[in-house]
């Protein structure tokens, strides 16, 4: 029988790599971008808390977080001064009793001269910016920020600056967005201190629950994470530090607030938390990553010792279910984004230790976590994560650790 | 950005990667895409749109070597898939190639092609991929490659001939 094949057809599986013929382009390039991006926009990877809440609590010029090729342009802010963004060295810090790193990137900026966003004309606060004046004295107070947001010419990449506090002595941060890689704080003017934009430690202010500065010391990367209390409304935000500069860390809250959920806002503040203007932008602006989970603590231990599981509306003792090496694993109900979600609880009475865990298409991420890393990688998360076949170090990642 | 770069970056979910890719390569797709399917703007768009999304959702599998002949590849099978939905074919000279016998596999298609054109001059394999791959006529392609119609058409019959040369010696009865 014989058979016919069309020369064009047979040439289905060739590719052309030699002559690449262009030729009058017909499709509207703009608005090629403005709709596929539309449809591609990427899920955000879950980024280690501490990063994020780093640059809530200090507003610093150079953060871990922001991962992005050594020697990018990322351009000029228009008040701010990040010129060109560089990696200076990789920081490793070793984690005792293991071969555990903590990894961070940290950038320095060249730098010029900060220009403020603002001034002050007849008793009003005037936001100035590319020859337009707001009037902004009644936008900002300490717990609602002005938001402008632009885009840096020469790379496209989105930018925003954020002005909050008193009218009377207002503070602003610039922060540089990275899609998929992030962002980076690059200069500011923050509770009296101006930020200097070419250092690359960090100098961080403690208020207490009454407003007065407790102290001031410089570290970097010393966020630890989310804690959701008791009643589930609210987060507790806690820095560790070396308060006292001992070398000792110690667990430190530094503000509160009331959460209702991921997408709430306006949002209650304390009083005294002169950073919350900052918080909202954030959470408007969608930099911070929070669990979408309500999880509580989700190991309670009695007077004897007994380790009582509370999740899913029962108290299960799970004392005996769990060890240094094999953890109790708890599978949560499918959430509304249909991510699949795990508590690995393991460790003694005396050294417990848990993660929440979960899964969203190809991302795997630790949403929250006690203890996974106590002198050392805990055994039991290691074994957790085989067992529930996620990716160990894709988690260990999100915790911002590396092997 | 280099393309290893940006195929790394688009590993990532990286949108800007994405962005950049399109707007890299929005006119080669976009020009295989209209010289095969002709004018209709919204066809070209959607098909254009296609291939940038299949690009997307294959990511994790681009090679940066061959990004470009990659997407061009999909334009170009895209387009044709469309032309024979439609049942409409493009006017392309001596289409067709009868094998004779009792063959009923399928041919071995990327190897027969890549050995027929690997045997033509440099410029009677452009003319042939620029008519039967690219879908330009002769005389469009005669006329970019400032050669006259009757030369084109000769170095195509050189082209087919080839073709049916290495068929012979896979053994099939052309």
């Amino acid at each position: 029988m014989n058979k016919e094949y069309k020369i064009s057809e047979l040439m289905e599986n060739y590719s052309d790599n030699e002559f690449f013929l262009e030729g009058e382009q017909t499709v509207d390039t703009e608005k090629a971008v403005s709709e596929l991006l539309a449809q591609v926009k990427p899920k955000k990877r879950m980024k280690p808390m501490f990063k994020a809440l780093a640059a809530a609590a200090a507003a610093a010029a150079v953060f871990a977080g922001a991962t992005i090729a050594s020697s990018s342009i990322i351009g000029k802010g228009h008040f701010t001064t990040a010129l060109n963004a560089r990696v200076e060295y990789d920081s490793w810090d070793k984690h005792e009793g293991g071969d555990i790193y903590s990894h961070s990137n940290v950038f320095s900026y060249e730098t010029t001269d900060l220009i403020y966003p603002t001034e002050e004309r007849d008793g009003r606060l005037i936001f100035t910016v590319d020859g337009q004046n707001t009037d902004i004295t009644d936008l900002i107070d300490r717990r609602t920020p002005y938001i402008y947001s632009y885009t840096i010419p020469q790379t496209g990449f989105p930018a925003h600056i954020i002005v909050g506090g008193d009218p009377d002595d207002p503070a602003f941060v610039e922060i540089i967005c990275f899609e998929g890689f992030g962002w980076s704080g690059c200069g500011g003017f923050m509770n009296n201190e101006t930020l200097h934009v070419g250092d690359i430690s960090v100098t961080i202010r403690q208020y207490g629950e009454d407003g007065e500065l407790q102290f001031s010391g410089r570290s970097m990367n010393n966020m630890r994470g989310w804690y959701l209390s008791d009643t589930s409304e609210l987060i507790y935000y806690h820095r560790r530090e070396d308060t006292n500069g001992d070398g000792e860390i110690q667990e430190n809250e530094v503000f509160r607030h009331d959460h209702k959920s991921a997408d709430s806002i306006p949002l209650t503040w304390e009083e005294d938390c002169p950073d919350a203007w900052l918080i909202s932008a954030f959470l408007q602006l969608e930099l911070f990553e929070l669990p979408d989970l309500s999880l509580i603590d989700p190991v309670a231990q009695t007077a004897d010792g007994r380790v009582i599981l509370v999740a899913g509306g029962q108290n299960t003792d799970i004392t005996d279910l769990l060890s240094e090496s094999k953890p109790y694993v708890y599978a949560a109900e499918k959430s509304d984004n249909n991510k699949d979600s795990y508590i690995l609880i393991g460790g003694t009475p005396e050294d417990l230790g848990w993660a929440l865990v979960c899964r969203s298409n190809d991302n795997v991420w630790v949403a929250a976590e006690r203890n996974v890393i106590g002198g050392g990688l805990r055994e039991w998360f290691v074994n957790g994560a085989e067992q529930i076949g996620y990716d160990l170090e894709d988690l260990l990642y999100t915790l911002g650790v590396v092997r | 950005m280099t393309e290893e770069e940006l195929v790394k970056a688009l590993r990532k979910d990286n949108a800007a990667a994405f962005e950049e890719l399109i707007r890299r390569y929005i006119r080669y797709v976009s020009s295989i895409i209209g010289r095969i399917i002709g004018g209709d703007p919204q066809d070209c768009e959607e098909l254009t749109y296609d291939v940038f999304l299949a690009a997307w959702k294959d990511r994790d599998k681009l090679n940066a070597d061959k990004l470009k002949s990659w997407l061009g590849t999909v334009a170009r099978n895209k387009a044709f898939n469309l032309l024979k939905a439609r049942r409409e074919t493009l006017p392309l000279e001596d289409d067709i190639i009868i094998v004779e016998g009792s063959e009923t596999e399928r041919l071995d298609t990327s190897m027969l092609i890549e050995q027929a054109l690997s045997q033509l001059e440099p410029q009677q394999r452009e003319l042939f991929v620029r008519h039967y791959w690219y879908g330009q006529t002769i005389g469009e392609a005669a006329s970019d490659m400032e050669l006259n119609l009757s030369t084109a058409k000769t170095w195509l019959s050189r082209g087919r001939e080839k073709l049916k040369e290495i068929l012979t010696k896979e053994g099939y009865t052309v």
